[in-house]
């Protein structure tokens, strides 16, 4: 029996399919076996971010009313064997999906895969509701603006009156440099605010806007792009390994040596 | 043994032992003698007569305690009756934080153990305590409980309110910082205190 994890955040944009994208992709380069499902009716975009759009036959409404089996739907990754996708489909509507077929869809999907990543729409209506019903855990993603920061607050206090235990925390666009000079919150102040424990902190890169139009995850370049070092880091601490931030601060910092040797 | 003694404590409040030995006349003579004295110091409160396990008519009892009453306006009895011990001051526990979008409520007051986080709010008809930071809103003496004070060892709110008064957040000194801040209302304005456990 695998685990399923959902992975949230109340506000919208703030990184939660590219977040899936990533970690999915991490766990499966790992010799996992796993399956993302898109919770996103009528919003889908982990196609995109994994370029398998032009791939999906059938999607999870049809799986739920019973169009197509559950094998049927699932869509495998280009690169990886052992990754697949069950979509959102995008000419319904959130509506489509209750919280009962959720939780026995998940539970179908524990059983085959070692890991079931969800991928939640924004927003805490009955699209979250029906997100979070099938998952063991949730990963809460922010960035470190007080708007995401709000709420993030209330999808964990709404996760935690869910009886969700083990909450972790994504911080995503994080700018050190901001951070030092003291013009944006850091990790610690988020921590203090949210009290949960930290599962990963994604420095703001613009090389991940082009692996998200690429449709490749960000996490297959973990050794040129510091954002798909961090992505790794937090797959590693996902699977219970020791991590050291420090590592992306001085990433960051050795790129910006770069420039300004370049800029002169 | 002495004839009649008198004891006062917290707990049993004024107490007029005397001497079992003696017959019922004697001791209606001394206690009246007793409080003849300290009729002052007597006066409108509960006297407890211990007669050491002496039994009394209940006629007898009834005749002398309205006759005391009359003259003094002592109420005396022959049962202990323990004073209550300030049991009233309850206050409901909640530990925080208290997240984004929650509406906490008390009819009693509230302390909480954690931070009031932004987005958040605290209603409480009596007065709020909180070990942790204020981001949220808190209103303590719902109802118009103009007695009803806040406690918050870090202060950063949205709103903060007592009774029909809404704070100034200006006068809130994130500045010198101290142990914690005290809100209350006085003379129809809030002021914030800075607590500084009583040092």
């Amino acid at each position: 029996m695998g685990k399923a994890i959902v992975i949230t955040s109340g506000k919208g944009g703030v990184g939660k399919t590219t977040a899936v994208a990533n970690i999915g992709t991490g766990l499966a380069l790992r010799g996992l076996k796993i399956v993302l499902v898109d919770t996103d009716i009528g919003l889908r975009n982990l196609d995109l971010l994994l370029g398998l759009e032009n791939r999906i036959v059938y999607n999870l409404v049809d799986v739920i009313e019973g169009r197509c089996n559950l094998k049927q739907a699932l869509v495998k990754d280009k690169r990886l064997n052992n990754l697949f996708l069950l979509p959102a489909a995008q000419t319904k509507e959130k509506e489509a999906v209750s919280i009962e077929q959720m939780k026995f869809l998940v539970h179908e999907l524990k059983k085959d895969f070692d890991y079931v990543l969800i991928d939640s729409p924004a927003g805490i209506e009955h699209g979250f509701r029906t997100a979070i019903s099938g998952a063991d855990e949730a990963i809460v993603i922010t960035t470190p603006e007080v708007s995401s920061v709000r709420d993030a607050d209330r999808v964990i206090g709404l996760l935690e009156a869910n009886g969700f235990e083990n909450l972790s925390l994504i911080v995503n666009r994080v700018r050190f440099d901001m951070v030092r000079n003291g013009d944006m919150l850091g990790v610690e102040d988020l921590l203090e605010i949210l009290s949960i424990e930290l599962l990963g902190i994604i420095p703001e890169d613009e090389n991940l806007i082009i692996s998200v139009n690429k449709g490749e995850p960000i996490i297959l370049n973990a050794d040129k792009y510091r954002s798909g070092l961090a992505f790794s880091l937090v797959v590693k601490k996902l699977l219970g390994e020791e991590v050291s931030w420090e590592e992306l601060e001085k990433s960051e910092s050795f790129i910006e040596k770069i420039f300004k040797f370049f800029r002169g | 043994m002495s004839k009649i003694s008198v004891k006062g404590d917290l707990r049993e409040g004024i107490k007029i032992i005397v001497n079992p030995n003696l017959n019922w006349e004697e001791i209606k003579e001394l206690v009246k003698e007793e409080i003849k004295k300290r009729e002052k110091f007597f006066k409108k409160s509960h006297v407890y007569l211990d007669l050491q396990g002496k039994d009394i008519g209940k006629e007898e009892w009834y005749e002398f305690q309205k006759e005391i009453l009359e003259k003094y306006g002592i109420m005396l009895s022959k049962e202990l009756i323990r004073l209550e011990i300030s049991s009233a001051n309850t206050a409901k526990i909640i530990l925080g934080p208290i997240r984004s979008g929650r509406l906490l409520t008390s009819r009693d007051n509230l302390l909480i153990i954690g931070d009031v986080n932004s987005g958040s709010e605290v209603v409480c008809h009596k007065s709020i305590f909180v070990l942790g930071k204020v981001r949220g809103s808190i209103w303590a003496g719902y109802g118009n409980n103009e007695k009803a004070t806040i406690f918050a060892l870090e202060l950063e709110p949205e709103r903060v309110q007592i009774a029909n008064y809404i704070l100034d957040l200006s006068l809130i000194d994130n500045k010198n910082k101290k142990l914690g801040y005290w809100i209350y209302l006085e003379d129809g304005e809030l002021k914030v205190n800075l607590y500084s456990g009583g040092k």
